[in-house]
């Protein structure tokens, strides 16, 4: 007998995959991930609980490959928008900008990557760690380009992008388009200020 | 000592952790608000250990009255569900908390001697109980948004002081808005990721110094904050 799955072209599947992994950003945003269930995914991505099984084993899964989609998505974003740069504070300013033309695009994915609620999971607070992680070893690259850079405590990288992610947490989960962008120079200024100085950053920051 | 009772002692001076004894069993001619008071704070207690051990969307409300051994209608007497336990449960953690950072920063003179003194003393509070540094740095953020405004509310607070560190350098004077904001939520997912491991104690106060360090170099300016600690530490040894 055939059963249902079976009669599912592939390309449908991955349509499901896709339009599922949108769904958990925006339900994640909406209920916060304690309150988060399969019902609120399916429902907001518009697709069967039948479809929701048949991409992932349960709501941690769909919501790990969510989170990997939306990192994906801006370091794509980020590196696209510092290789029209070459020099290091211009590459740093372009990825802020990249940062925040996807969080104004779509909210509900950078939430996703910024917000605090993963924490309480094991598995997606070290998965939401790496990312961390990865970041702030991005933003090191700095101290080899500018002279300000050497000998900084180890925790400047870390708790810079720590604390962009809990700003974002905060603004991206009502979000405002005037006042996200009235806070990427505010970042820029802070995450640049480190490597070269205050005036500079200053000036970067507006650019 | 004020930090053995821990944030559910009924009188927040010398008392000991007595508050959560259980009371006598039958007829103890203890006056009603002592009671009440005695059931909240055990209920409080257990509150805290479920929540920080279990999570606060596991927990059940089942699990929080076994913990504190009272009955499910003196739950109800006091919270009306889960959510204001963990409110008020989370709002004495970080009452206590901050009370004793305040003390411990009291008699310090200097903005910079107290910005550490704040830090040792908040980290030297959270490592002796991992608990409280799960509830609020970790379970704060899924507990619904009353408790997420708490938080910020809680960040605004430790941001005023340390915004008057804009009056000290000269490299904080016109820095960005978002400036302490930004530092103290990286400060939180800090304190976080050192718990987020094994749940053994210490990785807390190792994060002391780089953390001074970290909050104090924006305003003093890097080279100022790092010869400020070295210079303080030499002094203290």
């Amino acid at each position: 007998m055939l059963r249902d799955r079976d009669r599912i072209p592939a390309r449908t599947v991955g349509q499901d995959q896709r339009r599922l992994l949108g769904g958990a950003a925006s339900a994640l945003a909406e209920h916060g991930y304690a309150e988060l269930t399969i019902a609120h995914i399916v429902a907001a991505a518009g697709v069967s609980r039948t479809a929701f099984y048949e991409n992932f084993v349960d709501k941690r899964a769909c919501v790990l490959a969510a989170h990997r989609a939306a990192f994906g998505r801006l370091m794509a974003e980020i590196t696209r928008g510092c290789a029209a740069e070459s020099l290091w504070p211009r590459k740093l300013r372009a990825a802020i900008a990249a940062l925040f033309a996807l969080a104004a695009a779509e909210p509900a994915r950078m939430y996703l990557l910024a917000t605090g609620t993963l924490a309480a999971d094991r598995i997606l607070a070290d998965q939401a760690s790496e990312c961390t992680a990865h970041l702030a070893a991005l933003l090191r690259e700095g101290r080899r380009h500018t002279p300000r850079g050497v000998g900084l405590s180890d925790l400047v990288e870390p708790a810079l992008i720590g604390g962009v992610a809990s700003l974002l947490d905060e603004r991206l989960r009502a979000p405002d388009p005037a006042q996200l962008a009235a806070l990427e120079p505010e970042v820029a200024q802070v995450l640049l200020t480190p490597y070269v100085g205050r005036t500079e950053a200053a000036w970067l920051a507006a650019g | 000592m004020a930090d053995d009772a821990g944030p559910f002692a009924i009188s927040s001076d010398s008392s000991p952790p007595w508050a959560l004894a259980r009371l006598p069993v039958g007829r103890h001619g203890l006056p009603r608000e002592f009671v009440e008071e005695n059931q909240r704070n055990r209920l409080m207690a257990a509150a805290l250990e479920a929540f920080a051990t279990g999570g606060y969307g596991p927990t059940s409300i089942a699990a929080v009255i076994r913990l504190a051994g009272v009955s499910r209608s003196t739950f109800y007497a006091h919270f009306p569900d889960k959510e204001t336990c963990f409110l008020a449960t989370y709002d004495s953690v970080v009452a206590w908390l901050t009370g004793q950072a305040t003390d411990a920063a009291d008699d310090v003179d200097g903005w910079a001697h107290r910005t550490v003194a704040v830090v040792d003393s908040l980290l030297g509070l959270l490592d002796a109980d991992v608990r409280l540094a799960r509830l609020c740095a970790v379970e704060v953020f899924v507990a619904g948004p009353v408790a997420r405004r708490r938080h910020e509310d809680l960040i605004d607070r430790l941001a005023a002081g340390l915004r008057l560190g804009r009056g000290v350098g000269s490299s904080g004077v016109e820095a960005s808005p978002i400036l302490e904001p930004l530092l103290l939520g990286g400060a939180v997912s800090l304190i976080a990721r050192a718990i987020s491991g094994d749940e053994q104690g210490g990785r807390l106060l190792d994060l002391g110094p780089e953390l001074s360090e970290a909050l104090l170099a924006p305003y003093l300016g890097p080279t100022a904050a790092r010869e400020f600690l070295a210079d303080r530490n030499k002094h203290s040894k």
